[in-house]
């Protein structure tokens, strides 16, 4: 489904990502993970057009993306949030969502009941008629993610969405990350706190300066010595 | 309850309040008899309208631009030199504007997409001074500096009226449109896609909206519009002079009434327009020197509104109007 090739950015001596490779099939559920500076959200936005990529290159549903711009991206299906949450801030709830399944639909009606569903599917619609940056942070996030949705993603990239929430949120979100993987979807989640991914996730992709260190099941990839040097003095739950 | 959330809640109220200034413009030529208030309405009528115009590229799609003179320009032109050299009707050269300006326009929107904020409005600056130095040069096509006098021959066929009260319509009709065509950039499908990159351009992007498309979408629309403006001014005045139309006074003030008035929403380019021509066409009235008026006091009133409505009001005047409004109703 996406095929990433030997993709590299450099910023200034810094290389950022280092020809990393790796594919995602349908219906996975896979997460990056990697100690701050890693290179995670770079590669995200590589992934999804945001920056072009120094070398290498990115496939996704059979097509070559690489250079492409988001929004040709986003309406193939490739999808992403964004870790610091960038919901339209003097939009209500509804809008946020609406305004991204206007994309897919000429009709406002066939819209707003898109949005409606996700609404009711994220947990949001009690807040629908709030603008959204009246919205604590905790379900800005869900926001970001409910918006992503009404892009009609085949791939999603979730930036951090787990990072920072209260235990109730978490729970509540994780239950939506199972659910939408149950209906098809498939996820790449980036999180830097690896317990609830090592939980959620069969595969793991571990980051490191920019590199790909390891990339298998948690258990495998939590005895991996390269991972365990990675995130030495960090706390590590397998 | 679901049915009942509009994307922009305020608008009816806003629409109310346009409604209601439409009616007055139209009953105005019914009541008023003195030929320089007459005047004076249909002058906040087109502004009002260019403004707007304006709007949609400025409030709308966020590109502020300060050429606007350049559609202005090529409106008064293109209406009137058709006229001049092969006696066409006025309504090909108004066809012939709107679409030489949309082509313009077409440029000037993929330069936004190089170009952002100051730079975008200086590129727009430098356009509309090109023009001038064209048009004022190109002797042989354009006549030059001393600008071209416009044939008169009355008649809606010609787009020519005698006396006042007709172009108050004409203006008002021209307003009209462009109202209209505003409103769908506030509320239509596109407005809210544009409200979106608006908020927030790479969140947009992000799902699939495409910000560069939509950004030249409405600069050409504003070009086409404005360049109407250009048409009915010219043909209203009777003559065109390049210093003038390609003036960068005359782009200040579409972007400085919709600023006013309040960018971004339908209803702040009408109450801009009413208070900045209304004031203008007072001071030129009260003032006995107009040529003192012209050039000296205009540009510091001007330059002082803009100041404090930045400062301290950077909604434009038209949300305190309409809460004004509004508590005046509730007192009553």
């Amino acid at each position: 489904m996406l095929e990433v090739r030997e993709l590299t950015r450099r910023f200034g001596g810094l290389t950022a990502v280092d020809r990393v490779s790796f594919s995602i099939g349908p219906g996975e559920m896979v997460g990056i993970i990697g100690p701050n500076g890693a290179g995670k959200t770079t590669l995200f936005n590589l992934l999804t057009g945001f920056l072009r990529p120094d070398g290498g290159s990115v496939r996704f549903l059979g097509r070559d993306i690489t250079g492409w711009p988001p929004h040709r991206i986003a309406r193939l299906g490739l999808v992403r949030t964004f870790q610091l949450v960038r919901p339209f801030p003097n939009l209500t709830v509804l809008d946020n969502v609406k305004v991204a399944a206007l994309v897919h639909t000429p009709s406002s009606g066939e819209a707003e009941r898109v949005a409606w569903k996700l609404l009711e599917e994220t947990g949001l619609a009690p807040f629908a008629g709030a603008e959204a940056r009246s919205l604590p942070v905790g379900l800005r996030k869900r926001l970001e993610v409910a918006r992503a949705l009404a892009a009609r993603p085949r791939l999603l990239l979730l930036d951090e969405v787990l990072a920072g929430l209260n235990p109730e949120e978490l729970a509540e979100t994780l239950g939506l990350l199972r659910r939408l993987h149950e209906g098809g979807l498939t996820l790449v989640l980036i999180e830097h706190i690896m317990a609830a991914v090592m939980r959620l996730c069969r595969r793991v992709i571990v980051l490191h300066q920019g590199r790909k260190i390891a990339d298998g099941p948690p258990e495998q990839v939590g005895r991996d010595p390269a991972v365990v040097e990675a995130y030495l003095g960090e706390e590590f739950v397998a | 309850m679901k049915g009942e959330r509009p994307f922009h809640p305020r608008l009816s109220a806003d629409q109310a309040v346009a409604l209601g200034l439409f009616l007055l413009a139209a009953l105005s030529p019914l009541v008023v008899r003195d030929n320089y208030l007459l005047d004076t309405i249909s002058l906040i009528l087109l502004w009002a309208a260019m403004a707007t115009a304006w709007n949609i590229a400025g409030g709308f799609a966020g590109q502020v631009s300060l050429g606007h003179a350049a559609f202005f320009g090529l409106g008064t032109y293109l209406v009137a030199l058709p006229q001049v050299y092969w006696g066409w009707s006025a309504w090909f050269g108004l066809g012939l504007g709107a679409a030489a300006s949309a082509g313009v326009g077409l440029i000037v929107g993929y330069l936004s997409n190089r170009l952002r904020g100051p730079y975008f409005a200086l590129a727009t600056i430098a356009l509309s001074q090109v023009l001038l130095v064209v048009f004022s040069r190109w002797r042989e096509v354009t006549k030059g500096g001393e600008g071209v006098p416009i044939p008169f021959r009355p008649g809606l066929e010609n787009l020519a009226f005698v006396g006042k009260g007709p172009w108050v319509y004409a203006m008002l009709a021209y307003l009209l449109v462009v109202f209209a065509v505003a409103l769908y950039f506030e509320r239509g499908r596109l407005g809210q896609l544009l409200a979106a990159v608006r908020e927030d351009e790479d969140a947009a992007a992000a799902v699939g909206i495409d910000t560069r498309r939509l950004k030249v979408v409405a600069i050409v629309v504003s070009a086409l519009l404005t360049a109407v403006g250009g048409a009915l001014w010219a043909q209203s005045i009777g003559f065109v002079d390049p210093f003038y139309v390609f003036s960068i006074d005359i782009s200040v003030k579409m972007a400085l009434i919709a600023i006013i008035g309040g960018m971004g929403r339908s209803v702040g380019p009408l109450i801009g327009s009413i208070l900045i021509i209304s004031t203008e066409s007072y001071l030129r009235a009260t003032l006995s020197g107009p040529q003192a008026g012209q050039t000296g006091l205009y540009l510091i009133i001007y330059g002082l509104v803009l100041i404090l409505v930045v400062r301290f009001l950077p909604q434009g005047l038209a949300p305190l109007i309409l809460s004004l409004l509004r508590r005046g109703k509730v007192g009553a």
